[in-house]
């Protein structure tokens, strides 16, 4: 039973943080800046789920980021989807135990996601290279944000998962 | 993964609609406590203020209430003068508007976008498209519509586009939403002026709405124009628009909802 509950677990501390960020948005709205941390929500499910499961967990959240944006409906959540697969099928080259191991992953996930969306979005701009300087200005406080929450984040989806009686680094020891 | 982005495409439109409307009203109660909760902490905010500040904020809103008492009973002079104008030359009556005044529960502004969630909604009268005001001019125009909360383009937002007109002057020109840059005030650009205005960064021109379109009723603040370039057409300028700063820290905010409209539903 466990086994299956795991990426609503995982589903539910990136809601958390999906709040969390949106609430310091709006306090960084005022100086015309924006913390993006779609990468650290990938992180987890894409290093430590199930194909399956870490896919349900990334397509939900990509959808529940997606509903909130005027782009086209999906933007996000194929975009999540592809970098989770890729993140899925190298995870086995890389120490996914080790808590530094993560935080790359997910500053990298975030440049993707923030490089990729931002091209998608270029499109109608009148002034490209002001643009790029203000995705650019987000990008750093972004990766700076990500790079500072990320342990507090994994150590909270470890701890709710042992909470519902799953041991991941048990699981990965057997695996092994 | 190549099945899931296909079957995607060819998703019907109206499924994905649905999806997003749901996940968005999903959020929506976090949403409205987070709201509440951050009305609750400015609420005890004044709690702590001292007697003294309070007795000063108080004088001054008594201040301010007797001059708007004041524009009141001018403005219904008005209104009295205009119906009277109307019936003698038998002129059809200008479109009414009620306010919906809402609290903003979020605000959003990327390099990608710039929009607010309002705590009103469909329940409230409130329609896609609606015009959204504050005290500073216009702020943007309501782009999707829940029961309860509804999502508001910014003027800063590329996605904005309207007519408008430079103060002083009735030829329509476009204006758009710009990027931000951080740490300034929220930008935007006007297109297709007369060759004939002119304006620079020290003798800036308002521009104002033109009320085409319906959407906006004419006269309304949108920003300031700052140096008029020539376009490579030599017929007319384009530029940059300078935007309220206070765009970017709304709290409150008025919907402008047509009286006609309501007297269909």
């Amino acid at each position: 039973m466990n086994r299956h509950i795991r990426w609503i677990v995982v589903l539910l501390a990136n809601l958390m943080l999906i709040f969390l960020v949106a609430e310091l948005n709006h306090g960084l709205a005022i100086w015309s800046l924006h913390l993006s941390a779609g990468g650290l929500l990938l992180t987890f499910s894409s290093l430590h789920l199930s194909l399956k499961q870490g896919l349900l967990t990334s397509g939900a959240t990509g959808l529940i980021l997606d509903s909130a944006n005027p782009l086209p409906f999906g933007s996000i959540v194929i975009l999540v989807l592809i970098g989770h697969v890729v993140v899925f099928s190298l995870r086995e080259n890389f120490a996914r135990s080790q808590l530094r191991c993560g935080v790359v992953v997910a500053l990298c996930l975030n440049l993707f996601l923030m490089l990729s969306y931002g091209l998608l979005a270029v499109g109608g701009t009148p002034a490209p290279s002001i643009y790029w300087t203000r995705i650019g200005s987000d990008m750093v406080l972004s990766l700076l944000g990500v790079a500072l929450v990320a342990p507090w984040f994994f150590s909270l989806q470890r701890a709710a998962l042992a909470f519902v009686g799953i041991d991941l680094e048990a699981e990965q020891r057997e695996g092994k | 993964m190549g099945l899931i982005l296909l079957s995607w495409l060819f998703l019907p439109p109206i499924f994905k609609s649905l999806l997003k409307l749901s996940f968005f009203q999903m959020q929506a109660p976090a949403l409205l406590v987070s709201s509440h909760v951050r009305d609750i902490q400015d609420f005890w905010a004044l709690r702590f203020q001292s007697k003294p500040a309070l007795i000063e904020g108080i004088r001054d809103l008594a201040r301010l209430n007797a001059a708007y008492e004041l524009r009141l009973h001018e403005s219904e002079q008005l209104r009295l003068d205009l119906i009277r104008l109307e019936q003698i030359l038998g002129l059809p009556s200008l479109p009414g508007y009620r306010y919906e005044v809402a609290r903003v529960a979020r605000r959003d502004m990327n390099g990608w976008w710039q929009q607010i969630v309002i705590r009103k909604g469909r329940n409230d009268g409130i329609r896609a498209g609606d015009a959204v005001l504050f005290t500073g001019g216009v702020v943007g125009r309501v782009r999707e519509v829940g029961p309860h909360l509804a999502v508001v383009d910014l003027l800063s937002s590329q996605h904005i586009r309207l007519a408008a007109v430079v103060e002083g002057d009735d030829r329509p020109v476009s204006y758009q939403g710009g990027i931000n840059p951080p740490l300034h005030p929220p930008r935007g650009r006007i297109q297709f002026v007369p060759s004939d205005i002119s304006s620079s960064a020290v003798d800036t021109k308002r521009i104002l709405t033109s009320g085409l379109g319906g959407v906006f009723p004419p006269g309304l603040v949108i920003g300031e124009i700052g140096a008029l370039t020539v376009g490579a057409d030599e017929l007319f300028q384009a530029g940059p628009v300078t935007l309220d700063s206070r765009l970017n820290s709304l709290r409150e905010v008025a919907v402008l909802i047509p009286l006609n409209e309501e007297r269909e539903r």
